[in-house]
């Protein structure tokens, strides 16, 4: 947006302005809590746990909203086809593949089954 | 600190923009490894803490990495964190909105966005599983306390989640409490 209202300047300001707060917010309260305390290091443990739900979600949303585009599984190829390259993207990230070889195999996966169905 | 980590924090962060897609999510294990594994700047339990504050900060999910910049070398350290993980997608993504601008209504182009779906889908859920099984990792409790309650409040947090009867936020914080009451150490 910065790029589109102010060209190159426009691109710092917009930069400065988004995420420079949330940077220094951040720093802040690290310092404020002291992680070295069992309890808060806990709490924060529980917390993580928390925001993996949000990742969960998210994960939901995509796979049934961008992959799927809400149709039934068994009634879309193309969607049976994006479920389970994204399935097996995740199985290799889990079994340690490097991410270049990752990326590689996934972007031209994807775009082969794109044109090929 | 010695002069060179804040360079080396800038070109670690450097190399992890540009394969970060949809926030840092998608590349928190790399991450990790490079900063917990690779350099040893910190421990997991820095690394996974440091995560967790950063959800709260208002703008772009990436402001870990300044955090992480911060926690290892004080402000140089932010400052190549911060210049190292935002520098090379603006840079991108101002040369690439032009290009996008022109061909976006391109059939091949709209497809090739489309292709780049079920890998961005695959990295997300496998990291988001991957910081799952070591946090919840047997402790000083039973593993099978601290799993079967992280799977507890995991499910029943994606429940609500998704009926929106809940926000995010809030559920992040619950979460952390109902877990410090449990295992508190």
């Amino acid at each position: 947006l910065g790029f589109r209202l102010a060209s190159w300047p426009g691109v710092l300001a917009g930069l400065a302005g988004l995420s420079l707060p949330g940077a220094f917010l951040v720093v802040a309260a690290f310092k404020f809590f002291n992680l070295g305390n069992p309890r808060v290091a806990s709490f924060f443990k529980g917390m993580s746990i928390g925001s993996m739900v949000l990742v969960a979600v998210l994960c939901a949303k995509i796979g049934g909203g961008l992959l799927t585009q809400g149709l039934p599984l068994r009634r879309d190829l193309r969607a049976m086809a994006r479920v389970a390259l994204a399935a097996a993207v995740a199985t290799a990230y889990w079994m340690g593949l490097p991410i270049q070889w990752l990326l590689l195999f996934g972007a031209a996966s994807g775009l082969a089954l794109e044109l090929a169905l | 600190v010695n002069a060179a980590v804040p360079i080396q924090i800038f070109l670690t962060f450097l190399k992890i923009s540009f394969i970060s897609f949809g926030g840092v999510v998608g590349v928190l294990p790399v991450l990790e490894r490079m900063v917990v594994v690779d350099h040893q700047w910190m421990t997991h339990e820095a690394f996974i803490q440091s995560y967790v504050l950063a959800q709260f900060a208002p703008g772009p999910n990436v402001a870990l990495c300044p955090l992480l910049g911060y926690r290892i070398a004080g402000w140089p350290g932010f400052a190549a964190g911060f210049f190292g993980i935002f520098g090379p997608p603006l840079l991108i993504m101002g040369v690439a909105y032009v290009v996008y601008h022109r061909y976006r209504d391109v059939a091949l182009v709209k497809r090739v966005e489309r292709s780049l779906r079920p890998l961005v889908l695959g990295l997300v859920a496998s990291s988001g599983a991957q910081i799952w099984w070591a946090q919840t990792s047997a402790t000083g409790h039973a593993a099978w306390v601290t799993r079967g309650l992280a799977f507890a409040l995991t499910v029943g947090g994606y429940l609500l989640l998704r009926q929106k009867r809940v926000q995010s936020l809030l559920l992040i914080v619950a979460v952390g409490i109902i877990w410090v009451g449990v295992i508190p150490t």
